[in-house]
Formats: C-alpha cells, sequence, structure tokens
C-alpha cells in the first residue's frame, strides 16, 4: 500500500465524517474509529518488519533475547495506550484520555524493572570488584 | 450478480412501501364513494320508494368499482333470498373485503348499517341512513389526515428500508 | 492483511440511511420510532466496529506482545 491510498483514505474518511457529523455524531464518531483501527492495521504491518530487522541486529550484536523481548513490549503498550487515549480524546473525554496514558506509563515502568535491576546489580558489582 | 441481488432488493422493498401508501391513499375515494353510495339509497328509499335489491343494482350502476360489484352481487342475492338481508350483507361484505382499502372500523360501520337495513319504515330507515353517513363523514376526515401524514412516508420508508438491507448484507 | 476498505462506506451508508430514517420518522411525528432506527442503525454499526478492533487488537499482540 503506497502513501497515496491511505492519504486518499484519510481525506475520504474525513468527507464521510464530516457528513455525518451533524445529524448522527455517535455514528460519526464510530466511523472515526473504524478509519482509526484501519490505518493502525495497515501500520502493524509495516513494524513488523522493523522488529524482525531489530532482532536480527540483537542477535547479530549478541544482545540478551529477554532484554529485546522487553523493549519491544514496550513499544507495544506505548503503542497500544496511545491508540486508545487518541480514541478516547477523539470523543471528547479528556480525563480518561489522560487516566489511559498514565496506566500506559506506569505498566512500562513495571516492565522496565528487571531491566533496571540488572542494570543496578551490574554497577554494584562493578564497583564491589 | 450482486447489482442483480441489489436492484432486486431494493425493487421489493419500495414496491412494498408503495402499495402500502396507495392503500392508503385509496380509503379516503372509497369512503366517498361510499358515502355517494349512501346517498342514492337514500334518495332511492325516501322518494321511490324502490325495494332494497332495486336499490343495489341502481346503486352499483352509477359508482365504481370494487365497490359497485358489492352492491351488485348483495342485490342478486335478494332478488331470490334464501337467508335474512343482514347474513346477504355481511357475507358478500366478508367476500370482498380484502379488494376493499378500507380498514376494520369502516367495516364495523357497514355491518351496523347492514343490521339495520330493511328494518323498519322509511323514517326510521331514512335516520339510519342519516347517522350511517355521519358515521362515514367522520372516517373519511380521520382517512384523509392520515394519508396527508403517512402515505409519503411509507413511500421513502420502503425505498430507505430497502438500501439498509442492501448495506448490510453487503 | 488489510481490512477491506469498503467497511468504511458501508458504515458512512448506514449512517446517512439512518439518519433520513430519523428526519422522516421525526416529521411524521413518531418520535419513539425514530429514537429506535437511530439506536438499530449505532448498535449494527457498533457490532462492525467491535469486530474490527477485535482484529486490530489480535495483530497488535502478534506483533509486539506473543510472538513467542
Amino acid at each position: 500500500m503506497n502513501m497515496l491510498e491511505i492519504v486518499g483514505l484519510a481525506i475520504i474518511a474525513s468527507i464521510l465524517v464530516l457528513l455525518l457529523k451533524d445529524q448522527q455524531p455517535t455514528i460519526a464518531f464510530l466511523l472515526v474509529i473504524v478509519t482509526v483501527i484501519y490505518l493502525l492495521s495497515i501500520f502493524m504491518s509495516y513494524i513488523k518488519e522493523i522488529i524482525l530487522l531489530i532482532q536480527y541486529l540483537g542477535e547479530k550484536a549478541g544482545v540478551n533475547d529477554s532484554y529485546l523481548t522487553v523493549i519491544i513490549k514496550v513499544i507495544g503498550i506505548a503503542y497500544i495506550a496511545e491508540i486508545g487515549a487518541t480514541i478516547v480524546r477523539d470523543a471528547g473525554l479528556e480525563s480518561i484520555a489522560a487516566k489511559v496514558e498514565i496506566l500506559g506509563k506506569i505498566l512500562i515502568l513495571l516492565l522496565a524493572i528487571p531491566i533496571f535491576k540488572t542494570l543496578i546489580e551490574t554497577i554494584i558489582n562493578f564497583f564491589s570488584i | 450478480m450482486k447489482f442483480i441481488g441489489a436492484i432486486i432488493l431494493i425493487t421489493a422493498t419500495s414496491y412494498m412501501g408503495i402499495e402500502y401508501s396507495r392503500k392508503m391513499e385509496e380509503r379516503p375515494r372509497q369512503i366517498r364513494i361510499l358515502k355517494n353510495a349512501l346517498q342514492i339509497m337514500h334518495a332511492e328509499i325516501i322518494y321511490s320508494h324502490s325495494s332494497i335489491p332495486l336499490t343495489c343494482f341502481a346503486i352499483s350502476k352509477q359508482i365504481s368499482q370494487p365497490l359497485s360489484l358489492f352492491f351488485y352481487n348483495v342485490g342478486q342475492d335478494l332478488e331470490h333470498p334464501t337467508e335474512s338481508l343482514y347474513k346477504v350483507w355481511k357475507d358478500n361484505l366478508e367476500k370482498l373485503w380484502d379488494s376493499f382499502s378500507l380498514i376494520n372500523n369502516d367495516k364495523e360501520i357497514l355491518l351496523q348499517f347492514g343490521r339495520s337495513l330493511g328494518k323498519h319504515d322509511v323514517m326510521q330507515q331514512e335516520k339510519h341512513i342519516k347517522l350511517c353517513l355521519s358515521h362515514l363523514e367522520r372516517q373519511l376526515e380521520e382517512a384523509l389526515d392520515q394519508r396527508n401524514r403517512y402515505a409519503k412516508m411509507f413511500k421513502s420508508l420502503g425505498f430507505l428500508f430497502g438500501v439498509f438491507l442492501l448495506l448490510l448484507l453487503l | 492483511m488489510f481490512i477491506d476498505t469498503s467497511i468504511l462506506f458501508q458504515i458512512a451508508g448506514i449512517g446517512i440511511i439512518v439518519a433520513m430514517l430519523h428526519t422522516i420518522l421525526k416529521q411524521m411525528g413518531k418520535e419513539e420510532y425514530a429514537q429506535f432506527a437511530t439506536l438499530i442503525g449505532f448498535i449494527i454499526v457498533l457490532v462492525f466496529v467491535v469486530n474490527s478492533i477485535a482484529e486490530l487488537f489480535q495483530q497488535i499482540k502478534s506483533v509486539f506482545l506473543f510472538r513467542g
């Protein structure tokens, strides 16, 4: 799928949403969600390639596989939180969107704890030698 | 292939809507004809003192289908009567009911009128005809009101429902 | 790999039809049926949306998290 098609799709979707907004705001909003999902699923099929590249580079550089998994999971959580927050924000519910974002950040932090621990341990080992 | 199905679906639902609204537009016309028939009957009975079969034939000659058929049948059945007038009136009404565009209220009024027909003297009969005419007048007003409000709605509703189903099935 | 684009037009079409039904029914003084039509349209569209959300989440899962 090339860029022109994606832009064309986005423009058509926005015209349809404008058409519906006055009479059926709820259905217009659902249309927005579907458009977002459609664009994201295109995006996901591309990001798959990139993640495969990261894994390949990690293997070549000899990085521990569990660290790579954590990084990829963090990226995934960031995207999901972003998707959720923007959809809720489009509906005009700012406070819920903010909570979704905060929860996303906290979950990322939670995932990073083991890496952080190993980092601290490495530093302590480094000094205790 | 999909295209043909879509056209068939939309045609079918549009036709349903048009048919329904046609029935609605037909009702005031038929009530008017019925009133006309009663006025003829009034004239025949009060001034010409003709019998009911003859009156019915006279009416059936002057009004249009499908109501004229009803009066013709009643007249024919009454020429060599085997059953009571009310029974004949009712049976014929039931038989032809599906070809009329009237609703059950109208049927009730007609049945009530049939019950009174031929049981009283001329003066009483005149009163019954007047009563039935005033009932029909009320029904006519209601039918006209309904037609103005809903006839167009059913037409567009049929078409829109077809498009809606089409979008769901696509 | 991609969702079919026609779903966008389908939803927009349902929205337009429901809006027209709503307008006509309201004009004819059948408020309650108008509300009902809107609700039905909304539910049908919602089913579409929920299906595609599920599909997207499955995709995200396979890309990011549980890739084994």
